[in-house]
């Protein structure tokens, strides 16, 4: 079950020339602002030239220097502070040793309500109104279990409704992810602790991850998210909620900014069935284990080959 | 640019000439305006959705590269197989290669979302997931081809420039090379759709043998066409053996091309819980798309159907039909048609549609305005060069 | 029997507790039980024999258990803040699960390590755990429908389904 160990394609690759290559870049975009560094270009209230030189020209997250990441967090937050006027924490909290996050839900307990998919939204920074939601919450009718026929649009007055039931989809994080294979640039990768993150400021917006991955769990960027200041939560991660801009992938990172420090995922807390199930999967005594070992459990397509680290079940009669 | 060498016989050919670049220097502003609202807007101004991720750019990727792929079909006889009276048609087929590719590599950078960090697939520089992505090796071995293509082309023409014979004995090994970087290319290309089991449509090894087999049909009634233009507006006469050749070429690749989509349409919709059954669910959702696939898969299969008979490849304007039956056919089922429902119904069974946008449309035309010019002016020279070397 | 005062300040003192510590490693969350016995039985005699509920007690609507459960089997005659477990024991709100248990002792079972209810704030080191009746009103246990939060917004090119001739049943 935790045979997975992640490949780790760590920060030690990092090549002489390209570093030399891309620090000359640099050094020649700040000389044609005239400043010391990028972000001296713009000085505290610039118009951000410099900053979108910087994301321009800054190196892939694994890549990048203990300081060359502070620089990257700084920026985000200046960013944050030009775009929205609001002043954000992005941080890059590490994985946890010894732990390799799982999900589970609980079919029967799942009513539809779509408290998840709100609390989602809200928590990572998504756009409202939109059509980019990581959570799609499925409604399938009594005897069938094939996705092909769920609805994701049902309006009811009130849910559940008689005759159907609710599968709620979201990236299952896979410890064989396809996505991850199919990115030309490495912007996506699975982390040691089991999640599977995209460099923001790295993918090029190809969208072949989203082609390849099997459970409609990758969401592009077709513009700008749209966000007001007041919608923003302000405790981010590099990795996870951090404001994302045109044409750029997401999906759902187990909410990492949360369950990195400690904290349950924002669709689980928002359940009101608490149909919703996580924990470390290296922890014979968590939660998610003991569900794997005293419940019938199922993944979506196993025939896929993806191992998906998010596991369904059923309570008896 | 070297002014153009004395190469038109017809009154008024530079004028021709002109009015065409012209027209397709004023396609590729037009392109250029839309690219700039893309640009600003990001991709919401195509008809791209959560649901089909990939529309018309990636479908004319898919087309173009099995184009610039079939150039080979021109180098492997004169250069490999011994009939050196085929040899003046190289430098056609590797212009057709080096416009092809190009332009396919536009069509990618184009449905970039974020196209400025294309230096992210850069070996050295970026990060090129190699050799887990499939994206990874197509971005390699399109470059390569480019690259090798636009070598071969120069080493010929400096050659003629000298005076001097094409040195085909040490030029050999690379035409080999680019041969098989010609298939590879195009394998490749169907293996990045071939390689996802998320999408059943695609998810099929008969995927790159169809793709070589209509790459090879288009490519070669795009030649016919070509010399036809080609004799029709300048002096210079194709080698006679080249047409017949073309044209049997034609005829069996659009046969076999045949023949695997016929097996492929059997594994699809025979068996009962089939793929083919969410794909009557799609047609009968949008009957257009429907009506588009059908409509390149009859014009192909016409095509298919007349190019073996001989009385037809003899008769240089029904021969001219059945060419651009193929390529038009061939472009709508291979691109949009392929690539489209490729994505429908999604993996979570929505079934959705896709139009182009106006924008999407300018960006297209623009970018086979931009080709057809880049040709032009290697063909140019190429015959430039070979009328001063015959003159 | 008559409810002794200090049994009733006990109870309204419930009302006001939030959360209930209930172990070390573990704190139960949900809020406290309202009982509303104490103003009429702190000096009215309760009658324990089983019946279909009339006046005053019609506005307590019981449908746990259907026809089959009655007060005392989950109550104490006279007890209001305790609640009856297996062979006679009695506890108090903290441990309801136990009486709970009576019934559905699996899936109290599966409360305690985890797979049935919710929790709260962490995943590892100290748990809070909701209690039962945060999620089931002990009386009308089922769940109620409530108005889902608005579906996704459909894509401009999106198609309604087509009904299939022969779905599920």
């Amino acid at each position: 079950m935790t045979d997975d160990d992640p490949d780790d394609s760590g920060p030690g690759a990092a090549w002489t020339t390209r570093r030399a290559l891309l620090k000359g870049a640099a050094a020649g975009a700040a000389l044609l602002g005239g400043g010391g560094t990028l972000a001296a270009i713009d000085g505290p209230t610039g118009i951000g030239l410099g900053d979108a030189l910087g994301d321009l020209l800054q190196d892939h997250y694994l890549r990048m220097t203990p300081a060359e990441i502070q620089g990257a967090l700084a920026r985000i937050e200046r960013q944050a502070r030009r775009r929205f006027g609001v002043t954000l924490d992005c941080r890059n909290d590490p994985p946890l040793a010894d732990v390799r996050f799982g999900f589970a839900l609980n079919l029967s307990k799942c009513k539809g309500t779509r408290r998840c998919v709100s609390a989602c939204v809200s928590e990572n920074n998504c756009g409202r109104g939109g059509t980019l939601q990581n959570i799609r919450v499925l409604e399938l009718p009594v005897g069938s279990r094939d996705l092909q026929d769920g609805n994701p649009y049902f309006t009811h007055q009130t849910v559940p409704v008689a005759g159907h039931w609710y599968v709620p989809v979201q990236c299952q994080q896979c410890a064989d992810p396809p996505c991850v294979q199919a990115c030309p640039v490495a912007a996506t990768w699975r982390e040691p602790d089991g999640i599977v993150v995209i460099d923001y400021d790295w993918c090029i917006g190809c969208r072949y991850c989203a082609t390849a991955c099997p459970y409609g769990a990758r969401h592009f960027n077709w513009g700008a998210p749209r966000l007001s200041p007041s919608d923003l939560t302000r405790q981010t991660h590099y990795l996870g909620n951090q404001p994302r801009e045109a044409g750029v992938m997401e999906k759902c990172t187990f909410c990492l900014q949360r369950t990195r420090r400690g904290l349950l995922p924002a669709c689980l807390e928002a359940c009101p069935t608490g149909a919703r199930i996580f924990g470390n999967l290296l922890d014979p005594e968590s939660e998610i284990r003991q569900v794997l070992a005293r419940r019938p459990v199922f993944r979506l397509k196993e025939e896929q080959g993806t191992e998906p680290r998010f596991w369904f079940f059923t309570d008896g009669p | 640019m070297t002014p153009p060498a004395a190469t038109s016989r017809r009154p008024g050919g530079r004028w021709a000439l002109g009015l065409v670049i012209t027209v397709l220097l004023a396609l590729m502003a037009w392109g250029g305006s839309g690219y700039r609202v893309q640009l600003d807007q990001g991709l919401t101004v195509t008809g791209l959705t959560d649901q089909v991720l990939w529309g018309l750019y990636i479908g004319n990727f898919t087309f173009l590269v099995g184009v610039a792929a079939s150039a080979v079909i021109l180098l492997a006889p004169a250069c490999l197989l011994g009939r050196p009276d085929l040899r003046p048609l190289v430098p056609l087929g590797e212009a057709v290669a080096v416009a092809a590719v190009a332009m396919s590599l536009a069509f990618v950078l184009v449905d970039l979302g974020r196209p400025l960090r294309f230096w992210h697939a850069v070996p050295l520089l970026g990060k090129l997931n190699w050799p887990g992505s499939i994206m990874a090796w197509d971005m390699g071995v399109l470059l390569g081809y480019l690259l090798l293509n636009l070598v071969l082309i120069g080493l010929t023409l400096r050659a003629w420039r000298l005076g001097r014979e094409i040195p085909h004995r040490r030029l050999a090994p690379w035409m080999l090379l680019a041969v098989g970087l010609g298939i590879a290319i195009h394998v490749v290309t169907a293996f990045l759709l071939a390689g996802l089991p998320a999408r059943p449509l695609w998810h099929s090894a008969a995927l790159a043998p169809r793709f070589i087999a209509s790459a090879f049909a288009a490519g070669s009634a795009l030649m016919i066409v070509i010399l036809a233009v080609i004799q029709g507006v300048v002096a210079w006469v194709p080698p006679p053996a080249a047409r017949p050749l073309l044209a049997r070429m034609l005829a069996a690749a659009l046969l076999i091309d045949l023949l695997l989509l016929g097996a492929e349409g059997f594994g699809l919709f025979y068996p009962a819980g089939g793929h083919g059954a969410a794909l009557q669910r799609l047609f009968q959702a949008d009957p257009v798309l429907g009506v588009w696939l059908t409509t390149g898969l009859v014009l192909s299969g016409t095509a298919a159907l007349l190019a073996p008979l001989p009385r037809v490849r003899a008769s240089p304007w029904l021969l001219h039909l059945v060419c651009v039956l193929a390529f038009v056919g061939i472009w709508m089922e291979k691109g949009l048609g392929l690539v489209v429902p490729g994505f429908l119904p999604t993996p979570l069974g929505e079934v959705a549609t896709y139009r182009s946008s106006l924008v999407e449309i300018q960006v297209t035309v623009g970018i086979w305005a931009a080709g057809i010019l880049l040709f032009l002016l290697l063909v140019r020279r190429v015959l430039a060069r070979m009328a001063s070397r015959s003159g | 029997m008559r409810w002794p005062l200090p049994w009733g300040m006990v109870g309204l003192l419930w009302m006001l507790l939030p959360t209930v510590a209930a172990a070390a490693e573990f704190q139960l969350d949900g809020p406290a039980p309202q009982p509303r016995c104490a103003p009429c039985h702190a000096w009215l005699d309760a009658d324990p024999r089983p019946r279909p509920l009339a006046a005053p007690h019609d506005s307590l609507k019981v449908t746990h258990g259907g026809e089959g459960l009655w007060c005392l089997d989950c109550h104490v005659q006279d007890q209001q803040e305790s609640l009856r477990g297996g062979r006679g024991a009695v506890f108090g709100w903290d441990a309801a699960h136990r009486s709970c248990a009576l019934c559905h002792g699996a899936t109290v079972t599966a409360w305690q390590v985890g797979i049935h209810g919710k929790r709260v704030g962490n995943w590892r080191g100290p748990r809070t755990i909701q209690a039962c009746r945060s999620c089931h009103d002990a009386h009308q246990p089922a769940f109620r429908p409530v108005p889902p939060d608005p579906a996704p917004p459909r894509s401009r090119f999106w198609r309604p389904p087509s009904p299939t001739p022969e779905g599920p049943p």
